[in-house]
């Protein structure tokens, strides 16, 4: 009887935990825009299956106590792929509060955008390297 | 002599293509007047190398009438039309890159998932809960979590109208609707700021 109410109450937090945690992933257009890159619009279905699966593993295996013994060339590639969704979802953020377009319109540089996001970039970098080597 | 334009959707065209006809471009209404100009040239694409081109509603007007002067044009959209140009070669990339944004997504939702619990404390607060309820913190956890996990995943599902219960044959997902929203958007841009 415990168990059961257990179970219940855990499966009903989960619900309403994925669905806010998606809802942040869609409003941000990160998938259209890796579908726009990629030219694949039509395996769409299979984006949303991962995301699923993603974020079921994702809460198992971080709550749980399972681990791998996956090698450091794992490492290295895993560690690329969290970088580029974590940079994508930092860009996607800052572009859904206008930032650069108003910089544009307040310092009248219109056309000098790249240089911006060029600086943007290796800021973004330095500053994540920094912060794991130097200041950790 | 009156005719009626409706643009066709999703214009794709092979690059070696030469001439756009009318008809390539626009159904035609009424019917018994498309056999006088369905044939007419709108554009010469002789050789392009572009992947897109636009097509202006005025440049139509001027053709049809070049050809036939008495023939009134009516348009039922108002946009110009985006036209583009693929070679019909096999695409032996897709796979990777469709595995690539997969891992990509599979990956970065996990790691939001486990992001967002270290921000809340979630191990702590789900012990908490078992303490309230049972009064051990340990004893019978796993069987919380798992069921919590699984709970994600089904959340994920239902947003997305995917597995359980499946309305995606009549009504598009949230994602869905996000993506063609997003198409619109980079072909108006396009349109507009169409510097040739």
């Amino acid at each position: 009887m415990k168990l059961a109410f257990i179970t219940v109450l855990g499966f009903s937090e989960g619900i309403v935990v994925g669905s806010g945690i998606v809802a942040l992933l869609t409003l941000l257009d990160i998938i259209p825009r890796l579908c726009q890159i990629t030219n694949s619009y039509q395996y769409l279905a299979k984006y949303e299956y991962m995301l699923i699966f993603g974020a079921f593993f994702g809460s198992l295996f971080s709550l749980t106590n399972v681990s791998f013994n996956f090698g450091s060339i794992c490492l290295i590639l895993f560690g690329g792929f969290y970088g580029i969704f974590i940079g994508m979802l930092a860009s996607a953020l800052a572009e859904a509060v206008d930032v650069i377009p108003v910089m544009q319109r307040r310092l009248n540089i219109q056309g000098m955008v790249k240089y911006i996001i060029t600086v943007l970039i290796i800021g973004k970098t330095v500053g994540s390297i920094v912060c794991w080597t130097i200041l950790k | 002599m009156e005719i009626y334009l409706k643009p066709r959707k999703n214009l794709k065209f092979e690059k070696k293509i030469k001439d756009l006809r009318l008809e390539d471009l626009f159904y035609i209404y009424p019917s018994q007047n498309e056999e006088l100009v369905k044939d007419i040239v709108v554009a010469h694409v002789n050789g392009v190398n572009k992947d897109y081109d636009v097509i202006e509603l005025g440049d139509v007007i001027s053709r049809i009438n070049n050809q036939n002067s008495y023939v009134k044009v009516n348009f039922l959209e108002f946009d110009d039309l985006l036209v583009h140009f693929d070679n019909p070669k096999k695409d032996n990339l897709l796979f990777v890159r469709v595995l690539f944004v997969c891992t990509i997504l599979f990956l970065g939702a996990g790691m939001a998932i486990i992001n967002f619990h270290s921000d809340v404390d979630m191990t702590k607060s789900h012990k908490t809960i078992l303490r309230i309820l049972t009064g051990s913190e340990t004893k019978n956890l796993l069987f919380f979590q798992i069921a919590y996990s699984l709970g994600i995943g089904s959340g994920v599902a239902v947003f997305y109208n995917k597995v359980l219960p499946n309305f995606s044959k009549s009504e598009p997902s949230p994602l869905e609707l996000e993506v063609s929203t997003f198409k619109n958007e980079v072909q108006s841009y396009i349109i507009e700021n169409n510097k040739q």
